[in-house]
């Protein structure tokens, strides 16, 4: 009997590690700094690690505890957020890495300084905690007056809106946020802060009528002022990106990024990062597809020969023309191809609403390991080629006073409206050199 | 034992001989005249030595030091001095093995004849060729060739004697001169300016009539005036010519360093590119590596007495135009220019690499510069650029604001 339990374990243990999460695919190799760490995170962080009890082994330590941690969660039935900073406080605490819940910032800071983990997890894990600290924390709060006139939605159904948290989920089986995803699921509203407002008022006629207690009804506020539907990452759309597409088409997988691309912002009042969009509008699947798009205009500029064939006859090889293109044109047809190929998946059904952006897809590649962070400003440069930067401001306004000063020349007497434009134009030239672009007329060798 | 006395015996065979070549100042063009000593040489009475043996004409036995041309004896050593700088250039600097396995170079000074693969020479009477410098495949005479006249021979380098030509007798390619280019860049604006005033003018006649002054004739007088002005000047410019020219043009090859690295360049290349006639590719690859041992602001440039030639300048922005493909461009710098666009891409030790390496892609055959050159240099950048794909990108960059 005990012979067969090893056994069974053994099989257990080994296919659970057959599907085991590559936990080193969590370090960060994308991010060349850090756009949530702050001076004052790196002051208290300096006293922190000073001060700590493991002195030199604090790192190895801090990141094994961080790897099991990610393991247990990953292996997790459901992955919520609310249970990932519990998990890592419990574990962090069994391995003495930390004593008090308040030194979690701290590590987790740590760890991203090590490049243990990138911005987006970090702050996965910030949000995580603030959530976990309010929950934990909702019964020492106030019974709240409920306001007037509350009128339930006629086409709710209250019980079931409630029943999805009958007994508060535990975040190890059941989630909080996920359970109170479907609770808004069931509402119609029309803004983010419409869906607000209806769930606080439904939060209050649940606790008025008496269908749930003072301390869900604060749970329930928590994360509701933790704004947890509009999180841009959840842990497990995360975990399942990193899992699927990070580094997914990389010969050798890069150690540390050398280029900020993806921590540019993409939008700065919501702070989110090139790389935050990635992971906040496509799925693994999106992303690869994406990538693929670079992937091909790779080959195709690549590609040992390009030929045009003009067919006169009706049966193939029968009187026909054939054109070698020039490198110069394969370069060219290639980024036009990637343009057609781009709009495709803007057609497809599989992208809609996500208005793909050549900045999307460079990401991609960069995230599934296509390419480097070395190569990275080179590729955008790409879209300078059919999207030409605008002239900067100084140049804008010096060519509207150079084109007043012209006019103004008119009004001069002679001779000095000669001179003024002479001077003019000298002027113009040495203060604003244009790079003429070689005239694609000259050059008959090409037709593309 | 054996060998190292043999080695002994070949190395104490070696001469050195002291004598007065032309060289480039250190950091400019200018030349000057410089006692410099001749390694390698196997005879202590001529120009014989162990990788060049220089003859003057279709003479068989090296020029002697003794020779009562002293011009010869300054060519000879000239040739024989930076020939063997170019040899250590490419053994050292692009790390080539290709002129150990040459066989002993024979070159040829003050030779005017036509090269004939089939005999070697061709009649002395066959247009005499001057002010240039070629390098000859290997070949020898077929075998229905009487015996008495048959010929055998290896590589050759050949500086044909200096000529000097009144420009006046040349066919100009050098395109408008400079006062000319001027004056046209500057038609334009000209003509509009003078375009806008008549127009302003004849809109106060319009609407401000009191703020008018002087008649309509007289606007259009200077209007009209202003166009042929310019147009004059215009073609008036373009016959003075002789003003930005020298009045005479002569080349003595074997004097003018870069000319000779050029040809060794030639030679050390044949090992893919055959030397059998000059394509503007061909001639780039030499003149980028002549360019490059040499290592001065600009090539061939103009040498006292020597040399009125054109220098080929490995800056030129000049755009590629279908033209730069025609073989009578073979001597312009376009496509030095174009294999300097790459060293400034990738930098001058990755760019020797490449562009030595592009010869296995190339062929004399088909060398077209925007098809053939192009590809071979992208094809040798995945050989030996430290990071292909980046710098791929960054030539087809290049590439696409030279014009291709």
């Amino acid at each position: 009997m005990k012979f067969l339990l090893f056994f069974c374990l053994l099989i257990f243990v080994s296919f659970s590690r057959a599907f085991a999460f590559d936990v080193t695919l969590l370090q960060n190799n994308k991010e060349a700094n850090s756009r949530i760490v702050t001076k004052k995170d790196r002051a208290n962080l300096t006293s922190w690690v000073e001060e700590h009890r493991l002195g030199d082994q604090l790192a190895a330590k801090a990141a094994s505890v961080f790897r099991a941690t990610m393991i247990a969660y990953d292996a997790r039935e459901a992955q919520c957020d609310v249970g990932m900073a519990s998990l890592l406080i419990t574990n962090a605490k069994n391995a003495g890495v930390m004593i008090e819940d308040t030194e979690l910032r701290n590590l987790l800071i740590f760890l991203r300084e090590q490049n243990q983990m990138d911005d987006i997890l970090l702050n996965i894990f910030l949000k995580s905690d603030e959530v976990r600290f309010d929950i934990a924390n909702a019964g020492r709060w106030i019974r709240p007056k409920t306001p007037r006139n509350l009128m339930a939605p006629a086409n709710v159904d209250m019980k079931k809106y409630f029943s999805y948290i009958n007994g508060w989920p535990d975040d190890n089986s059941y989630c909080s946020i996920g359970r109170y995803f479907r609770m808004a699921e069931m509402l119609t509203f029309k803004t983010k802060t419409e869906r607000d407002n209806m769930m606080w008022k439904m939060a209050h006629i649940g606790l008025r009528d008496g269908v749930i207690d003072a301390l869900t009804f604060h749970r329930l506020e928590a994360l509701r002022l933790n704004y947890v539907l509009d999180w841009d990452h959840y842990s497990y759309n995360y975990l399942e990106m990193i899992s699927s597409a990070k580094d997914k088409l990389a010969k050798q997988r890069e150690v540390i990024s050398t280029n900020t691309f993806s921590e540019r912002y993409v939008s700065r009042k919501e702070k989110l990062t090139q790389r935050g969009r990635l992971y906040k509008t496509y799925s693994p699947t999106q992303v690869m597809i994406m990538a693929s798009v670079i992937e091909k205009l790779s080959k195709r500029m690549d590609a040992r020969r390009v030929e045009l064939i003009f067919q006169y006859g009706a049966e193939q090889g029968t009187d026909t023309q054939i054109y070698v293109l020039s490198p110069m044109e394969q370069y060219r047809v290639s980024i036009k191809m990637m343009k057609k190929e781009m709009a495709e998946l803007m057609r497809g059904d599989l992208f809609k609403n996500t208005g793909i952006s050549y900045e999307d897809i460079i990401a991609s590649s960069f995230e599934t390991g296509l390419i480097k962070s070395s190569e990275l400003d080179q590729i955008l440069k790409f879209e300078e080629f059919w999207n030409p930067k605008a002239p900067s401001r100084f140049r804008t306004y010096a060519q509207f006073a150079f084109s007043l000063a012209g006019t103004a020349t008119f009004y001069l007497p002679p001779p000095w409206n000669l001179v003024g434009a002479v001077a003019l134009m000298f002027s113009q030239s040495r203060l604003m050199p244009t790079t003429v672009a070689p005239d694609a007329d000259d050059n008959w060798n090409v037709i593309i | 034992m054996k060998y190292l006395l043999l080695s002994l015996f070949i190395a104490s065979s070696l001469h050195a001989e002291t004598f007065r070549v032309l060289v480039r100042q250190d950091h400019s063009t200018k030349t000057m005249y410089k006692e410099v000593e001749l390694t390698d040489l196997e005879s202590s009475e001529s120009f014989e030595g162990k990788y060049f043996r220089i003859v003057k004409g279709k003479d068989k036995e090296a020029v002697s030091f003794r020779d009562e041309d002293k011009e010869v004896i300054l060519k000879a050593a000239n040739t024989y001095y930076h020939l063997t700088q170019a040899r250590e250039y490419w053994l050292k600097k692009i790390g080539s093995e290709r002129p150990n396995a040459l066989p002993k170079l024979t070159v040829r000074i003050d030779i005017s004849n036509l090269f004939d693969d089939q005999g070697h020479y061709a009649h002395d009477n066959r247009d005499p060729q001057f002010n240039n410098a070629l390098s000859i495949p290997s070949g020898q005479t077929p075998e229905w060739v009487p015996e008495g006249r048959e010929d055998a021979w290896g590589p050759e380098i050949w500086f044909r004697p200096k000529k000097v030509i009144d420009t006046r007798t040349l066919e100009s390619n050098l395109g408008p001169n400079p006062l000319t280019q001027v004056l046209t860049a500057l038609e334009h604006p000209v003509i509009n300016y003078a375009r806008n005033q008549l127009q302003t003018s004849m809109i106060e006649r319009i609407f401000y009539p009191s703020y008018s002054s002087g008649s309509i004739q007289n606007d259009l007088l200077r209007f009209a005036g202003t166009i042929a002005l310019t147009r004059f000047l215009i073609s008036s410019s373009k016959r003075m010519d002789p003003l930005f020219m020298e009045k005479w043009f002569y080349l003595d090859t074997a004097m003018v360093p870069e000319v000779v690295y050029h040809e060794y360049a030639h030679i050390v290349l044949a090992d893919h590119l055959k030397i059998s006639h000059s394509t503007p590719v061909l001639e780039g690859l030499a003149d980028y590596f002549a360019a490059d041992h040499a290592n001065k602001r600009t090539v061939y440039s103009k040498v006292p007495g020597r040399s009125t030639s054109q220098a080929k300048d490995p800056y030129n922005k000049k755009p590629y135009t279908h033209w730069s493909e025609a073989n009578r461009t073979a001597s312009s710098d376009f496509v030095l220019a174009v294999l300097w666009d790459v060293r400034d891409v990738l930098g001058d030790e990755t760019a020797n690499k490449l562009v030595y390496q592009s010869r296995k892609y190339l062929s004399t055959e088909s060398a077209t510069i925007s098809d053939h050159l192009l590809r071979a240099i992208l094809k040798s950048c995945d050989d030996v650029c430290p990071a292909p794909r980046v710098d791929k990108l960054r030539l087809y960059e290049k590439f696409t604001a030279r014009g291709f």
